[in-house]
């Protein structure tokens, strides 16, 4: 299934729980926030927010800003 | 001393994070200005090509005694802000937000009516909003209303420093709001501005590229931070009544040379 990930197109092999998600890309939780289809996911949600066909997952970490 | 959510700063000067030419330069600037309140923003997490990667410039803030302001710069939508606002809160461990919801990209001026949407939203959430907003009187009403007690109305828009160009509308929401925190957002180009909006009452001032841009970042945080220390102070004293003609400030009498019986206040010998 396909998944858009920070605007890119991915392709998963199956259906992932979002803290799996995560390990596979490589992203450490510690500092960053997701939001999947605009809808933020606390990270006590992760293991129970299943992925599916069509999500628009966003990863964001601290930046500079104004 | 400038009291927001019952934490009390020494400081009025709030500074941004952005566009400075290193790492090293925005720790500089934060501690010559003793700027207490840095704002932030919340990126995709790709990395970085200059020095301020994600990780070390969260790491490099986190280790300065500051408190945290997220944005949610970028936003043009009540969803994008109040999704960007709770992501904010759980990575920063806040509840401040500086609400930006962006209405038009050629000038980047926030979008009255989905700002007002959002900050009540993010009131009922519990958020404490710092709402960048035009300097429009009935907007600041209508944000008060939906529950903001603090507003932040720009001088000019962003990066432009054209500083404030329209002092009345400033003054205006200033005698309006006399109990509200009021911060000049945005626009400001040099200390001498931000002086002014003190002036005018202003409880701070935040403002970023005037800084990060600046030929020397740390002198001219340390610059803004006298301004604006300057301008409360003198708002604080009371400016003197401005008059149309000269007064001597020397008194007149006494005057070596001076014949009183030769002066004539109403006719001088000059007419």
């Amino acid at each position: 299934m396909y998944v858009t990930v920070n605007g890119k197109k991915e392709e998963l092999d199956s259906e992932l729980a979002l803290d799996q998600f995560l390990i596979k890309q490589n992203i450490q939780a510690t500092y960053v926030a997701v939001a999947v289809n605009c809808e933020f996911v606390p990270k006590s949600q992760y293991s129970k927010k299943h992925l599916q066909q069509g999500d628009d997952i966003e990863i964001v970490t601290p930046h500079p800003g104004g | 001393m400038l009291k927001i959510d019952d934490t009390e700063f020494n400081n009025r000067l709030l500074l941004g994070t952005s566009a400075y030419p290193s790492l090293d330069s925005l720790k500089e600037s934060i501690n010559s200005s003793g700027a207490e309140i840095v704002t932030v923003s919340l990126r995709r997490s790709e990395k970085l090509e200059s020095d301020l990667s994600p990780n070390s410039f969260w790491e490099t803030l986190k280790s300065l005694p500051v408190k945290i302001l997220p944005n949610t710069a970028g936003c043009h939508t009540v969803k994008e802000a109040v999704t960007t606002a709770q992501m904010a809160r759980e990575i920063f461990e806040t509840s401040w937000i500086k609400l930006e919801v962006t209405g038009d990209d050629y000038n980047l001026q926030p979008d009255p009516f989905q700002l007002v949407e959002a900050a009540r939203i993010l009131n009922e959430q519990g958020f404490k909003v710092f709402p960048y907003m035009t300097d429009d009187l009935v907007l600041a009403e209508k944000l008060v209303e939906v529950g903001c007690d603090i507003l932040m109305p720009w001088a000019s828009p962003i990066g432009s420093g054209q500083g404030l160009l329209n002092p009345y509308a400033l003054k205006v929401l200033r005698n309006r709001f006399k109990e509200l925190i009021l911060i000049v957002d945005a626009g400001i180009g040099t200390p001498s501005d931000a002086a002014k909006a003190m002036e005018l009452g202003y409880d701070a001032c935040l403002l970023n590229t005037a800084v990060a841009k600046s030929g020397h970042p740390s002198q001219m945080a340390m610059a803004f931070s006298k301004a604006i220390e300057a301008g409360n102070l003198a708002y604080q004293a009371g400016a003197m009544v401005k008059r149309e003609m000269a007064q001597a400030s020397t008194p007149i009498v006494g005057t070596p040379f001076w014949h009183g019986e030769n002066y004539d206040s109403s006719s001088s010998k000059h007419n």
